[in-house]
């Protein structure tokens, strides 16, 4: 393959309408006869419903119609459904519309369709609802006590499940044998994902043809189009076509199926015209699935000689009030499996209890689970090497999983295909100058200089798969990814993807592989994404999956396209098939370059079929659905350099040094814009964020005057830089790199502040590390 | 929230008490009242138009008081729901007095929900505590003209 766009950082084909104002989003579309949606929103976090009146509202001038709850049930809408089951779980319904019993602050009691959006705005708040405020419970340790408000009738106890993975005696009798052992409780808190467009979608229904159309920000058209059709509304699949254009954003929030989206299609019908519903930011905070919210135990054990002897982890998952789309695989198979990290760790025991709160439902969030296990793992890391008296860099170094001993099998159920972490720690501790710094470091606590070095070394897995295996875990869909390449007679070329892109520049990465492939210019190809209308059954986007899955397909269709393409040429070329070759997008018979058929030729024969190998089918397009061997493994070594002021508390940031291995590059700018947006947020998590609900569970953070997302003078410059360990088992040797940032930076930040704090004796601070509780964990210390 | 003070009245006890207990007197101490009327025995059905912040709406609010034991103590719960958010507010008012004048001693707590909260929640209690010192200074001229 002549490589001309493979590993080029091109600039993004898609950016020029972006940036000027061009993209199509969802609240742009509209449609004749078009209506709009308010919500009626629970201010209180659990209450049973007494009685809703509508008539006020429906008096409004401009007002359509009034929809509850009930109104729904009684036209035979079903719950949404949960995606992934786990033996055992509690799997109370999730209507659209509350019914009887309100159980988070913002759920929704009832929808107002108006002419406009203002009128529809004003008129919700005309809705009467007569509310009973019931006790109600936010953290999820506190749910657990007994007494705590049950959330659902079904799990009195607030429990969903309890699971666990690992060897429980093995792991004990480590503990047990153990030279040195080490113990934290950690709050991973919880996230609120703000994507930078609104949640939005708009519907229509056609009685003609008894279709629904739905536009909508989503990260996988089609899962949504399947669980609305089939599980919540019953309309037959083919009759309902999701379309998901220009998405502004999702880091996870848009993949589940939510309440807003089925109301409005459900409305389009009732009403007779089209509906559109776009979120207020406000909305946003108490609607949007948010992210992580664990409580952890974790012990680490080791030998005289500081090799693991092995981990203990007992987390507390706070769920919310419902159950997400995904929001079971999140704290169990996506974080217990990823405990072993970078390290030989001969046994794991982790149990999670997944626990039902009062407050917005939790789902995946960048990086879903990874960053909480890598949280856990690096700051155990982290608080051993101190117990030790270890440097933490040779401390890890020692503990690596070695590169001869790939595949490696985890105690926690992943097989690691490939790595080399010395590799990475190694390229990580140069680019910062370690020694020189651990050096400053001692010389600046002399004048009362607080510098910390923080590491970690991360593991990911990307490309969640096969899909046979991910069944057998509870999984309710498969996850491979599909592909259709279509080549027009003119040998332009359109793609149709399965993936979504809404940030991720597929319109340009995916592009690159093919234009290489196919050995054409690459304004001759295009990306088709986000609409089920026209793209075969995809699984979406999330994940960090795009590339390894995605782009696996992608190729698979190439090679058929270029299968029947060698058949055409090698019949007008007068040779047998098997002396054709390919190269940079010609045909010709080995060892005779000058006579040769473009890729173009080809093609246009491939319609005319005038002059046509005998018995082969007319056309040139193939499809294909890419089912991956294993997870992708992406590694790598973060260090995050701060200072902390002992009189302020305030953190700065110094340096930040990512060194991460994601196999084959397709676009080193694409995947740097990644790197940098997934540090900003896991460094947005380490000093700043944080949901925070009251006794009432009340979310007091719900908007962005409450809730810090990172700023750019947040933030240093990054010093990015990579290893390359191709993914041995997909075609392009690529692994995904869409979370690795997030996934690495929380962990490096906080042990840098942690390191900074070692003089005072400090050992561990729960997130966000804000100067008040940095300033006071010191004042606590010096008063001791 | 808890709110929570005391408030030197230059008036006797039953003067104060007795304009404590008029509903009228009530209409214009508590804050943004636009309509109050009796449904019942010490029962009131009223319209307050609250704003904290960017947060401001119409709320309907019933107010009960109760412990009922003149002139020195009563108990008031204020129940209020708007299209912002709701507030539940349970106190009680304590009157002594001395020297001719009266002494007022005031607790309580309030449950606020939704956007007032969420949106507000900073606001809140310098705003109520606002709200409180405004309604007893008219009050305090209320038993100036009376």
């Amino acid at each position: 393959m002549a490589t001309r766009y493979f590993g080029v950082a091109m600039k993004r084909r898609e950016d020029p309408r972006f940036i000027t104002g061009r993209g199509t989003y969802v609240d742009d579309l509209t449609l004749p006869g078009l209506v709009y949606a308010a919500m009626v929103r629970s201010p209180h976090a659990h209450a049973r419903i007494r009685a809703i009146h509508k008539e006020k509202a429906l008096q409004h001038p401009g007002v359509i119609a009034v929809f509850t709850g009930k109104d729904m049930v009684d036209s035979g809408v079903k719950s949404l459904p949960c995606g992934w089951l786990l033996p055992g779980m509690k799997l109370p319904p999730h209507y659209p519309m509350a019914v009887d019993k309100v159980r988070h602050m913002g759920e929704i009691v009832a929808v107002v369709i108006a002419e406009d959006r203002y009128t529809a705005e004003d008129a919700a708040e005309l809705v009467e609802v007569e509310y009973e405020p019931l006790p109600a419970v936010a953290d999820g340790a506190k749910a657990l006590q007994p007494g705590a408000p049950a959330v659902h009738d079904e799990a009195p106890d607030n429990v969903c499940f309890r699971w666990s993975i690992g060897d429980r005696e093995k792991t004990d009798e480590a503990f047990r044998r153990a030279h040195r052992t080490v113990k934290v409780e950690l709050v991973n808190q919880r996230l609120i994902p703000n994507a930078i467009e609104p949640r939005a979608a708009m519907a229509q229904y056609n009685p003609a043809t008894d279709e629904y159309t739905l536009w909508v920000t989503s990260q996988n058209p089609h899962v949504h189009r399947l669980l609305m059709a089939a599980f919540v509304l019953g309309i037959p699949e083919h009759k309902l076509r999701v379309i998901s254009p220009d998405v502004g954003g999702g880091f996870g929030s848009k993949i589940f199926l939510y309440p807003e989206e089925t109301i409005v299609t459900w409305a389009a019908r009732q009403v007779g015209r089209p509906v559109k519903w776009t979120a207020r930011r406000r909305e946003s905070f108490v609607s949007d699935a948010h992210g992580r919210d664990h409580i952890t135990e974790a012990e680490l054990a080791v030998d005289e000689k500081g090799k693991i002897l092995g981990m203990r982890v007992k987390t507390i998952a706070n769920l919310g009030a419902y159950l997400s789309t995904f929001a079971p695989a999140i704290p169990t198979y996506l974080y217990g499996t990823l405990l072993s990290g970078q390290y030989e760790i001969p046994t794991i025991y982790c149990e999670v209890t997944g626990v039902f709160t009062h407050t917005t439902p939790v789902d995946a969030y960048r990086g879903a689970g990874r960053p909480e296990a890598t949280y856990v793992v690096e700051r155990l890391m982290d608080l051993m090497a101190r117990e030790l008296g270890e440097d933490p860099a040779e401390f890890r170094r020692k503990n690596f999983i070695p590169p001869d001993k790939f595949p490696y099998q985890t105690p926690v159920a992943l097989q690691y295909d490939s790595g080399n972490y010395e590799g990475a720690l190694n390229k990580a501790l140069e680019a910062i100058r370690y020694k020189e710094l651990r050096r400053q470091q001692e010389e600046l606590r002399k004048q009362g200089r607080y510098i910390g070095i923080g590491f970690s070394c991360y593991i990911e897995a990307c490309g969640i798969a096969p899909s046979q295996v991910v069944g057998s875990l509870g999984a309710q869909a498969g996850l491979w990814e599909s592909a259709l390449v279509r080549v027009h007679p003119t040998g332009k070329v359109t793609v149709y993807t399965g993936s979504h892109t809404h940030g991720q520049g597929h319109e340009t990465a995916f592009a690159q592989i093919v234009a290489d492939e196919l050995g054409i210019p690459i304004e001759d190809v295009e990306i088709v994404h986000g609409d089920t209308g026209s793209v075969p059954f995809g699984m979406g986007t999330y994940g960090s999956r795009s590339a390894p899955v995605g782009g696996s397909a992608i190729v698979l269709s190439l090679q058929k396209i270029k299968e029947k393409a060698r058949k055409i040429a090698a019949y007008l070329l007068e040779a047998a098939e098997e002396d054709v070759v390919f190269e940079d997008g010609k045909f010709y018979v080995k060892g005779v370059p000058d006579r040769f058929k473009t890729f173009q030729e080809v093609a246009l024969q491939a319609y005319l079929a005038h002059n046509y190998p005998p018995g082969l089918e007319p056309g040139l397009e193939a499809s294909s659905f890419y089912d991956p061997k294993n997870f992708t493994f992406p590694f790598g070594t973060h260090i995050c350099v701060v200072e902390v002021d002992p009189e302020t508390g305030k953190v700065k940031i110094l340096r930040y040094v990512a060194v991460d291995d994601a196999g084959r590059i397709i676009n080193p700018l694409i995947a740097e814009g990644q790197v940098h947006g997934g540090i900003a947020q896991g460094i947005g998590q380490a000093l700043l964020e944080g949901a925070i609900y009251d006794e009432n569970a009340q979310l007091l953070s719900a908007s962005l005057l409450d809730y810090a997302l990172p700023r750019a003078d947040d933030l240093p410059p990054f010093e990015i830089d990579h290893t390359v360990t191709p993914c041995p088992h997909n075609p392009l040797g690529v692994k995904g790199i869409g979370e690795t940032g997030t996934i690495a930076a929380t962990a490096a930040a906080v042990n840098a502040v942690m390191d900074a704090l070692a003089p005072f004796g400090i050992r561990h601070i729960d997130m966000p590390l804000t100067p008040e509780k940095i300033w006071r964990a010191i004042q606590a210390a010096r008063a001791a | 929230m808890q709110l929570k003070g005391s408030y030197r009245f230059k008036a006797v006890i039953d003067r104060v008490w007795g304009a404590l207990m008029n509903p009228q007197v009530i209409a214009r101490l508590l804050p943004g009242v636009e309509r109050l009327e009796p449904v019942g025995d010490n029962v009131y059905e009223a319209e307050m138009r609250l704003g904290i912040g960017p947060i401001s709406g119409r709320y309907k609010a019933r107010i009960t008081l109760s412990e009922i034991d003149p002139p020195n103590h009563y108990r008031i719960r204020i129940q209020a729901q708007g299209p912002q958010g709701t507030v539940d507010a349970n106190g009680t008012i304590d009157l002594t007095a001395d020297d001719g004048e009266t002494v007022m001693h005031y607790e309580g707590e309030a449950k606020v929900t939704g956007l007032l909260m969420s949106m507000g929640a900073r606001l809140l209690e310098p705003t109520a505590q606002m709200l409180v010192n405004q309604g007893l200074k008219n009050l305090e001229a209320q038993l100036a003209s009376l």
